[in-house]
């Protein structure tokens, strides 16, 4: 700062800045801002890491499809998780799926939750999952009612029957024809439930259908019920009628179907359990049954 | 008493020492030519602390979502590095690295430190701390580069039009870590580096 005495800008002869008095407010409220900041970001880091609850592996014959970070677990079409990780078992024979479950849907990880990959699945009768040709496959699942669990194996295919209240009846029949999970039973041409399930019997000397009747036809099933099963043609070959041709329907005529008559509203109920014969084709007498029997009004 | 030039205008005028809390204008233009003591160093301070505050959300949360039709993914800054170095990207991995998790924090660090040294009235490095916060000044445009790297590049190596940038609570914090290093930066008045009135360089 030193100048020449001669210089006409001596420091005395400048000009002063001129002085404002700015500050509205005083300097500690600054100190406001990352107090708030604080706050928000903590919020944020806390509901991040609280988003997602437990972490479960599920095992899977073949997990084409599935891709980490990507695939959800659903249940009911809403997202509650997503696949984090696939690897193989040590022992290569299963793929293990681990999966993030929300926090708001952890109860999903149950003893007997049901998990199971959707596919599209194009059926003699049915097309499903067709909407994951395009987002890829996904994981549903259904949830148990039992202990926290955080360890599954998945299914191949859910059962029909899987989450269905109704009554379950048991038929046995010497030879399976087209009866397979999801074929319709009918009661007078209304269906009142479906096939969940075939199998053979214990000994092998049968095939057994496993049947659910819906909770309200369930009264229709009783001891003396019979049940019979029908391809939905009916061809009968007569000398004086000359050729007669039932069709029930083209679904029962694509995929058959299981019908069902009852004698009389006396017989108690069929319980769980029951196991009836699957006829191969109706006597002329049980199609001429029909008892009264109420049944609770539904929609 | 000191002189001082006013930035706008140029006209030198004297400075008479200045309160906390006061402006000093230029008598011609009207410019700020110099701040009273006080409040610079705090405000530098506060929002930097503020800005440190929204880092860990800004990377915690994705700010990127890559939609297939039903499906998406989300991924944060982190997981696109991750995910560009995977795929072979390695160079552009390191750029979205850089600019959306080491520059950021970098920026806040070096503001600490210019801080922490004009507080504790340092008189050492001084010309390599102005120097510091020139670069500081020289990159606060930029501080968007890590949302506009992510979004632009992860979504021209990838899936193109299906690639979108979250307005969520990552974007909202990245920028909010963005907006505050800004203001930090602009509040802090380089003057205090060289306040303790040594005249050698």
């Amino acid at each position: 700062m030193t100048e020449a005495p001669n210089d006409a800008t001596t420091p005395d002869a400048l000009p002063a800045a001129r002085i404002r008095r700015r500050r509205r407010y005083p300097v500690y409220v600054v100190w406001l801002v990352p107090l708030i900041a604080a706050v928000v970001a903590g919020v944020l880091v806390y509901e991040r890491i609280t988003e997602y609850g437990p972490t479960v592996t599920i095992m899977f014959r073949d997990a084409t499809g599935l891709k980490p970070r990507q695939s959800e677990v659903r249940y009911r079409g809403v997202a509650v998780g997503e696949v984090s990780a696939l690897e193989l078992s040590p022992d290569l024979a299963y793929v293990v799926v681990t999966a993030r479950v929300r926090r708001e849907a952890a109860n999903i990880a149950r003893e007997g939750s049901v998990f199971w990959i959707v596919r599209p699945e194009v059926g003699i009768e049915t097309v499903r999952g067709l909407t994951t040709v395009i987002t890829g496959p996904y994981i549903e699942v259904f949830p148990g009612s039992g202990r926290q669990k955080t360890e599954f194996v998945g299914v191949e295919r859910p059962s029909p029957a899987l989450g269905r209240r109704g009554l379950r009846v048991t038929l046995a029949t010497a030879h399976l024809t087209s009866i397979r999970p999801r074929t319709a039973v009918y009661y007078r041409g209304v269906e009142v439930g479906m096939v969940s399930a075939t199998a053979l019997s214990g000994d092998a000397t049968a095939a057994h259908v496993r049947v659910l009747i819906e909770p309200r036809y369930a009264r229709l099933v009783r001891i003396g019920s019979r049940f019979w099963s029908t391809s939905g043609v009916d061809v009968n070959l007569s000398l004086f009628k000359g050729v007669e041709i039932n069709i029930d329907s083209l679904r029962s005529l694509i995929a058959g179907g299981i019908v069902f008559a009852t004698p009389d509203a006396k017989s108690p109920p069929a319980n769980e359990d029951t196991i009836f014969v699957l006829h191969d084709k109706p006597e002329k007498e049980w199609l001429t049954w029909a008892p009264k029997i109420p049944i609770p009004a539904g929609d | 008493m000191s002189l001082v030039a006013c930035d706008t205008c140029g006209l030198v005028q004297r400075l008479p020492p200045l309160a906390p809390g006061v402006t000093a204008e230029c008598v011609r233009c009207g410019g700020r030519v110099a701040r009273g003591p006080g409040g610079s160093l705090a405000r530098t301070a506060a929002f930097s602390l503020a800005a440190l505050m929204f880092y860990l959300p800004a990377n915690l949360y994705p700010i990127l979502r890559l939609e297939w039709y039903g499906t998406h993914s989300e991924s944060t800054a982190w997981d696109g590095a991750i995910e560009l170095f995977r795929q072979g990207e390695t160079m552009i991995a390191v750029i979205v690295f850089l600019a959306s998790i080491v520059v950021p924090f970098l920026k806040l660090l070096a503001l600490f430190y210019l801080v922490a040294t004009v507080r504790l009235r340092s008189a050492a490095w001084r010309r390599a701390r102005a120097r510091l916060f020139r670069a500081l000044e020289l990159i606060g445009p930029w501080a968007m580069l890590d949302v506009f790297v992510m979004s632009v590049l992860v979504a021209l190596v990838k899936l193109g039009e299906l690639a979108t940038v979250l307005p969520g609570r990552g974007l909202f914090s990245f920028t909010a870590v963005a907006v505050l290093t800004m203001m930090a930066s602009v509040s802090f008045d380089p003057r205090l580096i060289w306040e303790r009135g040594d005249e050698r360089p």
